[in-house]
């Protein structure tokens, strides 16, 4: 093999990029050499595992001497149409001159974060460790939770440009054939450049990609994701990105949280209810309020009433565009206290209190009412953050059904979104199990929370290769 | 975007949410708030017409928002004259530019002229109209509405004291009775066709406020001023509730009762009302010469109905649990907490007594009015109604059985 | 497109336990007070058991066809030309009542809820929910029930709980007449037999063996608390009932003054009636596709939706709403189209279930 000529295609394959590196050695007439990328691969190693020792090798180069010198423990045979990849991958290619055989060393480390606590869903009491965006790491966080063999993880690449590695994680025997069979299906359906986040896969999967519903769940950390593989779901970490996805989904997954099994379970029981009675408030909050402004005055209380006539006798704009303005404002801040630098972030929320809680009603722009409805309604929306852009869509759908019809169109939108969920089965999972249909067994952990040793059943929401728990 | 407009046109329930927001949701956006649109009346007052062109005027208690952060409530008397109700509350909206919001309404005020004539007639529209609820309570006047509505104006505007919240009190004391527009019709459409009112006066004094004064038996006088700033033209009057009332029969008046009177019917009126009694002239130990009140802290009142000869006689037992609440020596001053007292039998026995003499009053009182406002016509009735009705042929006056009924009184008093 | 599939015995049970309300609650008490006074609950009672007899008919004919089609039962005993004739009447009898049931809450609305009637808000409002319920199947419509459901009855025991807060003891009881009974009771007759839709779902309904009694305890509690209902209704209310056209609704109007700090309750009883109002008018709908499917089966979907639409908005955007209007509509007619539930149908059904047997073995 002519080694230069060789390492000249590799490179102009690769257009010549900066970031390609190369070394020939030479002794006694044959060369050797290697191919990598500088910023993939682990320099130290190279020069400690790999180079030294070949460097200082005293025998007679061969493939068979060479490739018990390297002191890395992945080591494997290629084939030369298959260079490129690997050398795109990270790996060192050994290249030899008197062989047509070829060397591949995986010693590929690049800039990677520690698991750390993710931000999305701190835990007081708990594990606080978080996904990473390197998928090796992640499978490790999973592993580490499962001394068992039947974990599996499987291999897929989408993206035509990206090739980015998505690994399915499943407990053999429990999940079902099935549905990681219909996963496999729609993954190697996938027609796309490329899959820079998770979150791509999530409207690539789903039953009805166009739906405003969550149809795929995804957690940030390996015990939410290990119980969830251990409920009979499957898991797939995509590389590049901290987010794991699970499938199937039912939309009571967004109110349990970590938290709710590290504690007693009564208060979690409480905790789920105050949950859905902050959605509720959340979603419905605004359109209740203004209808009651614009339709139904009379159902309020007398006192209530002259509260809300006293303080809005002096606005100058009528309740719907208050309340739209006071909404579309905190949605202002809410985007802008999120792309601000932190140092920044404080000074736009002393801008927004100063703004909405003090200058506003002083002035008389905007009623207190109406600041303290929205208000409440947007710190309810965070009771389940992971439903938090749904919910703001349908806040304003609501306040507009309020505005425009009252309260028969809240109730009726009301009817009509949850018979639409009712109507979305993805991978043959009712969207609003284990409510409706009502699953007795799998609302031990709905919105009453028992005891762990109570939890002998798998959810039966969605389709498992074993339903009980205990072996 | 072609993909796009595909989907959406192939979910049309999408579309027609849009198509509600296209056409109620942009005009709602100059729509003002139901508030500005309609004037909260609180209380109505109905009278004569001054003017002879109309029959009625009615007189609005109307909440008028003011733009401040204290939440103050400010109150209008607003008054227009109609032929009928409703064209009276039609012009009342023309003179405050706002609807009449009559949902708020907590107390209905009649006038004294009113009571000549069938007061079903007046109060017809506020019954059947849906928004008035018919928990309303209502109340008499012994005088014009339009006054006292203009006399309570200010309270309710200044004080937390307000004339529903006084109304409302009546129905949990022994010393008044309470009427609810309700029970007014339910009394008027039940077999004794009888249904009783309280009363409220005026009385000009120097400040204005509430008092109510010689409350039967207790003797109790309490009185709330309220502060007498804005009082201009009223002149500071004030409002008096002493517990009388009106009897109204098929709707026209039928007897005036006094405060006193009322404290002895509700005896015989089922549900308990708080209150206490009092024995002006108790002799005996331990208290020699003195008056002494009591609460009475429960009742229990059971009737029972024998038809002897055709002729029924009403058995009613009733049980009070009193507690000695107040003494008056002549002499000296009781040396002992009132609440460790144990009420011996000399004194219960003189309660007895009392309440039985009362009671007779309060049947003599039911009988020459010939109204049945203890209801012992659903009573008899009920139990058997074969004999009652043979009982009620045999009267020459139908609506006098409660003369020819006999009745049997037994009263028991013990301590709690 | 979203497929057809089948309910279960709890969604069964919840559908029936909402059909149970219908407008039972709403004008019916003081019609029938008005009619019959306190005796106004036999006729009630007695249309309650005539439904329970319904009910038990189906349950045979279910246990014994588990998953025939109405249509293709009728058609195998009457042939095809009668079935459609069953089938037209039981749509018209259909529309009729979804015009009914909308006009009778049409005019609580306007007049308690919204203080302006505007016809084609409240269309707006309610076409669009209950075209995508029915368009969506009996399955979506049972699922989103069982999602309210937990709500309904909370607020159906509140309302009654509070209610007898309301109750006056001492009421003369009259005798009213057996002959006054049974005519409010026929004049009413198409207020009830919502049982029927059951049969016409009845290959989309199923039930194992021992969920029978979940559907029987559920429709026995939706009838014993619309008894109860009437009943607290006659009771709190007495002599005036007449008065108040609006029976669940006063129920908690009546007993506000204890909860004065909470405002006019009376707002947890219309959200009650809007709900259920909601969902009765889609399943008659779903009912009124069902039969036209029956009617013109190789018609696509749409044109039922179309037809019903046309229909609906014509009637209410030109007919008088009235509702004295309504009622006498809903006396003098309606009445007689509901033989079809009480009748035709159960006939159909007796002789599918006794007669078929000759067939079956003739094939």
């Amino acid at each position: 093999m002519e080694i230069k000529e060789f390492i000249k295609q590799v490179s102009e394959k690769l257009h010549n990029s900066i970031d390609i590196a190369s070394r020939v050695i030479e002794k006694n007439g044959v060369q050797i050499g290697f191919v990598y990328l500088k910023s993939m691969t682990d320099n130290s190693i190279f020069s400690d595992a790999i180079f030294e020792p070949v460097s200082t090798f005293e025998g007679e180069f061969s493939f068979g001497a060479i490739k018990n010198l390297i002191q890395a423990n992945d080591v494997s045979e290629i084939k030369e149409e298959e260079v490129v990849d690997k050398v795109l991958k990270g790996v060192v290619v050994v290249l030899f001159s008197n062989s047509e055989k070829i060397l591949a060393v995986d010693i590929l480390n690049f800039l990677t974060r520690t698991p750390s606590e993710p931000p999305t869903s701190p835990v007081i009491m708990g594990p606080r460790e978080g996904f990473t965006e390197d998928v090796k790491t992640n499978i490790t966080l999973l592993r580490r939770r499962f001394h068992s063999e039947d974990l599996v993880f499987e291999n897929e690449f989408v993206g035509s440009s990206t090739k980015t590695q998505v690994v399915l994680a499943y407990l053999d025997g429990v999940a079902d054939k099935k549905i990681v069979k219909e996963i496999k299906k729609r993954l190697s359906k996938i027609k796309i450049d490329g899959v820079v986040d998770s979150y791509y896969l999530i409207t690539l999967l789903s039953d009805r990609p166009n739906s405003i519903m969550k149809q795929i769940g995804g957690s940030e950390k390996p015990d939410i994701v290990a119980a969830k593989l251990l409920e009979g779901r499957i898991a797939l970490i995509v590389d590049n990105s901290p987010i794991v996805l699970t499938i199937p989904f039912v939309i009571l997954e967004d109110f349990q949280n970590s938290n709710d099994y590290y504690t007693n379970y009564i208060y979690s029981t409480f905790l789920r209810f105050i949950r859905l009675l902050g959605i509720f408030i959340a979603v419905t909050g605004p359109g209740v309020y203004i209808a009651l402004q614009l339709f139904h005055y009379n159902v309020l209380p007398l006192k209530y009433l002259i509260t809300i006539a006293d303080s809005t006798q002096q606005i100058p704009f009528t309740p719907f565009i208050e309340i739209l303005f006071i909404s579309l404002l905190f949605q202002i801040l809410y985007e802008v206290s999120l792309r601000l630098p932190s140092y920044l972030g404080l000074a736009t929320s002393i801008v927004g209190a100063l703004i909405l809680g003090d200058t506003g009603v002083k002035a008389g722009l905007i009623s207190p009412p109406s600041v303290i409805v929205v208000a409440i309604a947007k710190i309810a929306l965070y009771t389940v953050p992971e439903q938090g852009s749904q919910i703001t869509i349908f806040q304003f759908i609501f306040l507009i059904l309020g505005a425009s019809v009252g309260l028969l169109g809240v109730i009726g939108g009301a009817i009509y979104v949850i018979a639409y969920a009712n109507t979305i089965e993805n991978f043959g999972t009712p969207y609003l199990a284990p409510f409706s249909p009502f699953i007795f067994s799998d609302n031990k952990d709905g919105l009453l929370v028992v005891p762990v040793n109570d939890m002998t059943n798998r959810p039966k929401s969605f389709k498992n290769a074993k339903v009980e728990r205990k072996e | 975007m072609k993909h796009f407009f595909k989907k959406i046109w192939q979910t049309p329930m999408f579309l027609i949410f849009v198509l509600i927001g296209l056409f109620y949701g942009i005009p709602s956006l100059g729509n003002p708030a139901e508030i500005n649109r309609f004037a909260i009346v609180t209380a109505v007052g109905i009278d004569k017409a001054e003017q002879e062109d109309f029959d009625y005027e009615v007189s609005l208690l109307t909440f008028v928002p003011v733009p401040e952060q204290t939440f103050t409530e400010f109150y209008k008397v607003i008054s227009a004259s109609g032929n009928s109700i409703e064209e009276a509350l039609d012009y009342a909206g023309l003179y405050t530019g706002r609807q009449v919001g009559l949902s708020h309404i907590k107390t209905i005020v009649l006038s004294e002229d009113l009571f000549d004539e069938d007061v079903t007639k007046v109060l017809d529209y506020l019954m059947r109209d849906k928004e008035v609820s018919s928990s309303t309570k209502l109340i008499a006047m012994d005088g014009k509405a339009k006054d006292f509505l203009n006399a309570v104006k200010d309270l309710d505007s200044q004080s937390s004291y307000s004339v529903s919240e006084i109304v409302a009190y009546n129905e949990h004391y022994i010393y008044a009775t309470g009427c609810s527009l309700e029970a007014f019709f339910k009394g008027y459409f039940s077999p004794t066709k009888a249904s009783i009112v309280p009363v409220f006066s005026l009385q000009s004094g120097d400040d204005e406020g509430i008092s109510t004064e010689n409350g039967g038996g207790g003797g109790e006088q309490t009185s709330s001023g309220g502060s007498g700033g804005k009082s201009g033209g009223q002149g500071g009057r004030q409002i008096v509730n002493n517990g009388d009332a009106i009897v109204f029969k098929n709707g026209e008046k039928q007897k005036d009762i006094s405060g006193d009177d009322i404290v002895k019917i509700n005896y015989f009126r089922g549900e308990f009302k708080t209150g206490g009694i009092t024995i002006e002239d108790f002799n005996g130990e331990p208290f020699g010469k003195a008056s002494l009140s009591f609460d009475i802290s429960g009742k229990k009142l059971r009737n029972k109905v024998v038809f002897e000869n055709g002729i029924p006689t009403i058995y009613t037992d009733i049980k009070f649990t009193v507690t000695l609440s107040e003494v008056e020596q002549e002499d000296e001053q009781f040396n002992k907490d009132v609440d460790l007292y144990n009420v011996t039998k000399n004194e219960t026995s003189q309660i007895e007594k009392q309440i039985k003499r009362e009671m007779a009053e309060a049947l003599e009182i039911m009988r020459e009015a010939k109204t049945d406002v203890a209801n012992f016509y659903t009573l008899m009735y009920n139990t058997d109604k074969k004999s009652f009705k043979r009982f009620l042929d045999s009267l020459d006056d139908k609506e006098d059985y409660l003369r020819y009924t006999l009745f049997k009184t037994s009263v028991r008093v013990h301590s709690k | 497109m979203i497929r057809e599939k089948s309910i279960n015995a709890w969604q069964t049970g919840i559908l029936l336990f909402f059909m149970f309300f219908a407008n039972k609650i709403l004008v019916l008490p003081s019609l029938l007070f008005s009619e019959a006074k306190f005796e106004g609950i036999f006729a009630v009672v007695f249309l309650f058991l005539l439904e329970f007899g319904l009910l038990i008919l189906f349950y045979k004919l279910k246990v014994k066809y588990p998953s025939i089609k109405f249509y293709e039962m009728v058609k195998n005993c009457f042939g095809k030309i009668t079935t459609k004739i069953v089938f037209f009447l039981v749509a018209v009898y259909f529309l009729g009542k979804i015009i009914l049931l909308y006009n009778v809450t049409y005019i609580f609305f306007s007049n308690l809820i919204y203080r302006e009637s505007n016809n084609f808000l409240f269309l707006a409002c309610f076409l669009p929910v209950i075209n995508h319920l029915a368009i969506c199947g009996i399955r979506t419509i049972g699922r989103t029930a069982q999602i309210f459901f937990p709500a309904v009855v909370i607020v159906l025991i509140f309302s009654i709980a509070v209610g007898v807060f309301g109750i006056e003891g001492g009421v003369v009881v009259e005798q009213a007449k057996f002959v006054n009974i049974v005519f409010a009771s026929l004049k009413h007759l198409s207020s009830f037999g919502d049982v029927i839709i059951l049969f016409l779902f009845m290959d989309k309904i199923e039930i194992k063996k021992g969920e029978w009694k979940i559907v029987f305890s559920l429709s026995g509690a939706s009838m014993i608390s619309v008894l109860a209902v009437v009943l607290v209704f006659f009771l709190s209310y007495t002599y005036t009932s007449f008065l108040h056209p609006f029976a669940f609704f006063e129920i908690l109007s009546f007993v506000k003054e204890y909860y004065g700090g909470l405002g006019r309750i009376d707002i947890i009883s219309m959200v009650f009636i809007i709900l259920l109002t909601y969902f009765q008018l889609a399943v008659y709908l779903k009912v009124f596709f069902v039969c036209f499917d029956g009617l013109f089966p190789k018609l696509d979907r749409v044109y039922s939706v179309l037809t019903f639409n046309f229909i609906f908005i014509l009637i209410t955007t030109f007919a008088v709403i009235n509702l004295s209007k309504i009622i006498l509509y809903g006396e003098s007619y309606l009445p007689y189209l509901s033989l079809i539930s009480f009748v035709i149908v159960p006939l159909c059904v007796i002789v599918a279930l006794f007669g078929k047997k000759n067939k079956e073995k003739k094939e």
